[in-house]
């Protein structure tokens, strides 16, 4: 038998997914434990993306210091969909972490940077996005590496002007617009959380991960059109109506089931596809900012 | 003893059922199993008072997963002695499952001589300490290759 809470996640997909004028762009985030599935429900739509919209393009954020997820969809997807994007200037290298950290080549597609001065004579490299949009290919994954995660605040401000469907998949929302933040940075996050209204209007499709919502910034969840809890998720009293004995209900085993949650609404979704990691891929993106 | 077709037994009927059904368990616990013939010859009654616990339930599930229809409550009692090396019952009652601890449950049986067995049943499920829960709602299934229409 359909329950209603199916019935609502399936409605509530065709929201998140689907590509309507009416509807527009999404902002997502998917909250859930260590292990809890979130990657795997990421790629997931990551794929769906590739597969019924080839023309459109999707980039995604990976983290530094720890074993680029993007292998994963290998399982699912052949090598030549992975297109590495990687600034130049930005010192980042990929390292084999079953290897003593050898560098390796993951031939990625430079794109342009322009050096900036400071008064103190430091010179810093802004991204000329032009060049990286340009660069990104259509049906591939192109995952872009700034070797500075806050930029990506400024990526998608950058998208809203280009007025195609685009769709970014950040792993890890905190290190990107991180919670806590003073002077500088305060402003830059407040300015990306005032555009993230404007993320539907400009037909932009935002699916972000985090552990818990509350280690990005406050001002940016509260921007957040649909909220996705897997096993081990913590509730959002302020955001969804999902509670926590709710979550703590959900399955893991066989299939992740998870809540999607959006306006006051929400539904079960069972999530059918499992990525797990595929040998002879224990790579990482080195930045030396990791250690600022 | 007063016949009846209804299925609501009188008091005497509950303690000649009681009667019947301890001399049922006591002789399930001197042999394990129990002949067609012996089956045959239980007391009518006990029979009865088995069958309206039957209306009140009619499906019950083991805890490893098994579910069983239950057509006769007859049927039901003697499995459910069979079951007795599992410690827990699971019984669906009014769209929510309880668990009922089949220990606790003979306990009754053997303690209240005025109880009858779904009296019985009634104790056992008022010290389940199993909140009564509800049927699990099914989720929308996606993979990456299905269109959501």
């Amino acid at each position: 038998m359909v329950s209603k809470s199916e019935i609502e996640g399936g409605n509530l997909l065709h929201q998140l997914l689907g590509q309507t004028q009416d509807f527009g762009g999404a902002f997502s985030c998917i909250t859930g434990g260590m292990g809890g599935g979130k990657t795997s429900a990421m790629f997931s739509w990551m794929i769906y993306t590739l597969i019924h919209y080839p023309k459109q393009k999707i980039f995604f954020s990976e983290t530094y210091g720890a074993p680029l997820q993007s292998f994963k969809l290998l399982s699912k997807i052949p090598k030549d969909k992975l297109h590495f994007l990687v600034m130049e200037n930005s010192n980042v290298t990929f390292r084999d972490r079953s290897n003593h950290l050898k560098e390796v080549d993951l031939n990625p597609t430079y794109f342009n940077s322009t050096p900036k001065e400071d008064d103190e004579g430091n010179v810093t490299y802004s991204p000329d996005l032009n060049d990286l949009y340009e660069k990104a290919q259509l049906g591939k994954i192109n995952i872009v590496f700034f070797g500075n995660r806050l930029l990506w605040m400024d990526f998608m401000r950058y998208l809203r002007h280009t007025g195609d469907w685009n769709h970014i998949y950040i792993d890890e929302l905190g290190e990107i617009a991180p919670a806590g933040t003073s002077g500088a940075n305060w402003k830059r996050v407040g300015a990306f959380a005032n555009f993230a209204k404007d993320i539907r209007k400009c037909m932009i499709k935002v699916t972000c991960n985090t552990q818990a919502v509350r280690d990005s910034d406050y001002r940016v969840w509260d921007k957040f059109m649909f909220l996705i809890f897997l096993p081990g998720a913590m509730k959002d009293e302020k955001h969804s109506r999902v509670s926590q004995g709710a979550i703590d209900n959900l399955r893991a085993d066989p299939y992740n089931q998870a809540y999607i949650s959006s306006k006051g609404k929400f539904g079960k979704i069972v999530f059918k596809d499992v990525f797990a990691p595929v040998k002879g891929y224990n790579i990482e993106a080195y930045t030396p900012r990791d250690f600022e | 003893m007063k016949k009846t077709q209804q299925v609501r037994l009188t008091h005497e009927d509950t303690i000649v059922s009681q009667h019947n059904l301890s001399l049922l368990l006591q002789q399930k616990i001197k042999s394990p199993v129990l002949s067609e013939k012996q089956k045959q010859e239980l007391p009518s009654l006990t029979a009865k008072a088995l069958l309206s616990f039957g209306a009140m339930n009619d499906e019950m599930f083991l805890t490893d997963g098994g579910i069983l229809n239950l057509g006769s409550l007859h049927t039901a009692i003697l499995r459910m002695i069979d079951w007795a090396k599992a410690p827990e019952i699971v019984v669906k009652q009014r769209g929510l499952y309880f668990k009922v601890d089949i220990s606790k449950l003979w306990q009754h049986l053997y303690n209240r001589c005025l109880d009858w067995f779904p009296l019985a049943l009634g104790e056992a499920l008022r010290h389940s300490r199993e909140m009564p829960k509800r049927e699990e709602s099914t989720g929308f299934d996606f993979s990456y290759d299905k269109k959501i229409q």
